[in-house]
């Protein structure tokens, strides 16, 4: 008989524990979750950009170059470049070797 | 011995009860409660009205939702007070199930707000139950356009000056926060361009209007480090339109070289807690 009503109390406090547990903590004065942020679009179009070398390769990317003896040869350079505003403003190119 | 005569009487008693107080109960509603920025949101207080007179000698069901700053007699505000005819439907004879709908807008004050259910009958006896909940802080800001055009810039030039109003169409005091990117967040840009990119640091802000490019201040690239605007944005206020609550930050940009063609950037505020 003793035995089975320290069972009951055991279960008893199983039981109340169990609900401390589940219960949620009351509600406290809290930020709500609705922050709300904006984003918006920017944008911007570039005129007159500079023209840009994007490379310069030397004769093939040869590793050297073997003059004629007594002539000359002709050396090409090959050149990229890149203008934004298309290629037509592009009213000249200096070089120099 | 003779026994006692005990003697007992009985006499009917009648009592014509004409008229009961109708009774109030179970009083609720959700909380706490998060508003919608600007805008409204319905809260529904419900209760039960009971009268033994029978339903239909309930003459109306009225409720107040007011913030704890202010008396349920208050005159109604957006800000503090609402009142309402509840709906009401018979369960059974003398028992109603009543709903009030509150619309209450996104400024309404932070804090302890109680419903105060009433109820009438035709013998103008009432009983009123009151039940409390909490609308939380709600910090929320908008802007008056979509987007920030800088039009056509030559390359190593300054923008005019654009404008953007920032509103708060929360229930608090803010400060804003804002932060800038290119293509990807945190990429420490401005914008993305056909060729190359801008740099955050080459789109500033200043709260006065005609301030000189060098003396303004660059846009953080970095949502982990926005750039802080202490700009103190009230609340709207009963009486005021929702533009009312807001505050200016000016804008330009500088083009440098290494970008070209067409560039697009994002730019985000953040609705922070006043410091």
């Amino acid at each position: 008989m003793r035995y089975a009503s320290h069972i009951l109390l055991l279960l008893i406090l199983a039981i109340i524990g169990s609900l401390l547990i589940l219960t949620p903590f009351s509600s406290s004065y809290t930020h709500g979750p609705n922050y709300e942020n904006v984003t918006i679009d920017t944008t911007v179009n570039v005129t007159e950009s500079k023209p840009v070398i994007m490379s310069i390769i030397i004769q093939d990317a040869a590793a050297s170059i073997t003059l004629n003896a007594g002539g000359n040869i002709t050396v090409y350079c090959n050149v990229t470049i890149r203008d934004y505003n298309g290629g037509d403003p592009i009213s000249e190119c200096d070089y120099t070797v | 011995m003779a026994a006692t005569p005990y003697q007992n009487v009985t006499i009917p008693s009648n009592i014509s009860v004409t008229n009961t107080a109708p009774i109030v109960s179970n009083v609720a509603l959700p909380s706490p409660i998060n508003l919608l920025a600007g805008t409204t949101t319905q809260v529904n207080c419900t209760a039960q009205v009971i009268d033994d007179n029978g339903v239909s000698d309930l003459n109306i069901t009225n409720a107040t939702l007011h913030h704890s700053s202010v008396a349920p007699t208050a005159p109604d505000s957006n800000e503090t007070k609402y009142s309402v005819v509840c709906s009401c439907y018979g369960m059974d004879n003398i028992t109603s199930n009543c709903t009030c709908s509150f619309d209450v807008w996104y400024y309404a004050n932070n804090g302890t707000w109680y419903c105060n259910v009433t109820v009438v009958d035709d013998s103008s006896e009432s009983d009123t139950v009151v039940n409390s909940t909490i609308i939380n802080t709600l910090r929320a800001v908008n802007v008056t356009r979509t987007s920030l055009d800088y039009g056509d810039l030559p390359t190593g030039n300054t923008s005019q000056e654009l404008n953007i109003t920032l509103i708060n169409i929360g229930n608090t005091i803010i400060d804003i926060s804002a932060f800038a990117y290119g293509s990807a967040m945190d990429d420490g840009l401005a914008m993305v361009c056909d060729g190359g990119s801008i740099d955050a640091t080459y789109e500033r802000y200043d709260y006065s209007s005609g301030t000189e490019y060098a003396l303004m201040t660059s846009v953080s690239g970095n949502s982990a480090a926005p750039s802080q605007m202490d700009l103190d944005i009230g609340k709207r206020e009963d009486g005021e339109e929702m533009g009312d609550a807001s505050s200016m930050v000016y804008w330009k940009l500088q083009i440098p070289v290494g970008a070209g063609g067409v560039c697009n950037g994002t730019l985000t505020f953040i609705a922070e807690a006043d410091t």
